[in-house]
């Protein structure tokens, strides 16, 4: 087996993530190579020295003044938000819900729409992240190497089939939720993610 | 009734919460407060930045309830927007960040437990764990948030996955990626 491949399988095997069968082919291929075992041995230090690096411990009287800022916050929450809500509707249109729920709906499809409809530049304004970074990051890093772009591609589909769900249901107060899935894709993968959502609403 | 709530499991509480108790939310913010202050730590590494972005988890936290479908668990959903709150924040922040001393935060720190990770003697140690931080600190926020999750806060792919919203492959290959380009950042340590 590769070296490339054993170094993702390094990794995998640091965070106990590999079967019995991944772990002997890795024992066997570190017996032979020690390249791979100066690589293991290097990531097994930084994955030590890491967990020692960011574990300050606050007071505990520090906790019990943040939850007393957060009680005082959700009362005024309470007070103001919730109360404030609930008047701001019926205040505006007063005998007139159904006409919420018709906005609502337009609103709605025109979201919809908008999200199908628009380039990756448009989408990028709503996404937590750059789009254009990440895809031309992603290229940078597999550009060279079919092998690893077709491993790539495997699992960026399969996380598309396993989030298509998620992303059509709409009503999702987190929209950002899914930012970090949406900037791992390319152009390839954001085509396939449109038509698995245009047939996902039968548009 | 405010004795009692110590004792409920945090289905209960969740659903008192969303019937607006207070008490009730307040209990479930400090069974998890500390470990998302920490979760936050490990991406910010910036106390008062932390802190912040603590309470306003809570804060968003409790606005959204009603939303909250139950679908995972309390702990996810908390953990899911504390990591979108804060990558949302980084990413507006960006490298304008400074890193402030944490000395300039003392007050709040148990000074025991701080000296006690800072061991004074070994200075080759110490340099390499300052290269690590600054060298973590400049990784791709996707792989930053995924390194936190998984080496930091000790969780499995599965949980880092569920809480990134992507799948476990995806949460390994970070994984992988990340590693390597720290290795690579820290080559002349090893």
């Amino acid at each position: 087996m590769r070296c490339r491949k054993i170094e993702k399988r390094i990794s995998d095997g640091i965070d106990g993530r590999l079967s019995r069968e991944k772990q002997a082919v890795l024992k066997i291929h570190l017996s032979e190579c020690a390249s791979c075992r100066g690589y293991r041995e290097r990531l097994e230090t930084i994955h030590k020295q890491s967990q020692t690096l960011f574990t300050p411990r606050v007071a505990p009287k520090h906790w019990q003044e943040s939850l007393s800022r957060l009680r005082a916050g959700l009362e005024a929450e309470e007070k103001t938000g919730r109360k404030s809500r609930k008047r701001w509707m019926p205040a505006i249109f007063p005998k007139r819900r159904w006409t919420w729920a018709g906005a609502a709906l337009l609103l709605a499809a025109a979201l919809v729409l908008y999200f199908i409809r628009s380039g990756p530049n448009a989408r990028q304004e709503i996404m937590a992240f750059s789009f254009e970074d990440a895809v031309n990051g992603i290229d940078q890093e597999i550009k060279n190497n079919p092998e690893l772009e077709k491993y790539f591609n495997s699992f960026i589909q399969d996380s598309i089939h396993e989030h298509v769900g998620e992303i059509s249901e709409v009503v999702n107060p987190f929209h950002y939720e899914n930012s970090l899935f949406l900037e791992s894709l390319n152009e390839e993968e954001l085509q396939l993610l449109e038509s698995a959502l245009k047939k996902e609403l039968k548009l | 009734m405010n004795d009692r709530i110590e004792e409920f499991g945090d289905e209960r509480l969740v659903e008192l919460a969303k019937k607006g108790n207070i008490n009730a939310f307040a209990e479930l913010a400090r069974r998890l407060q500390e470990k998302v202050y920490h979760t936050i730590f490990g991406m910010t590494r910036n106390h008062q930045d932390a802190d912040d972005l603590t309470q306003e988890t809570f804060m968003y936290a409790y606005k959204a309830l009603e939303g909250f479908k139950q679908k995972s668990s309390f702990y996810t959903w908390v953990y899911r927007i504390a990591v979108n709150l804060t990558l949302n924040f980084l990413k507006k922040k960006g490298k304008e960040r400074g890193r402030e001393d944490f000395e300039d935060n003392a007050p709040v720190f148990d000074k025991a437990a701080y000296t006690a990770l800072s061991p004074e003697g070994d200075s080759l140690k110490r340099e390499l764990k300052e290269k690590l931080d600054e060298a973590i600190e400049s990784l791709p926020l996707a792989y930053k948030a995924s390194f936190n999750l998984v080496v930091l806060q000790g969780m499995s792919h599965s949980q880092a996955a569920e809480i990134l919203g992507c799948s476990e492959n995806t949460v390994s290959w970070r994984m992988h990626k990340a590693r390597k380009m720290l290795q690579e950042k820290l080559k002349p340590f090893f």
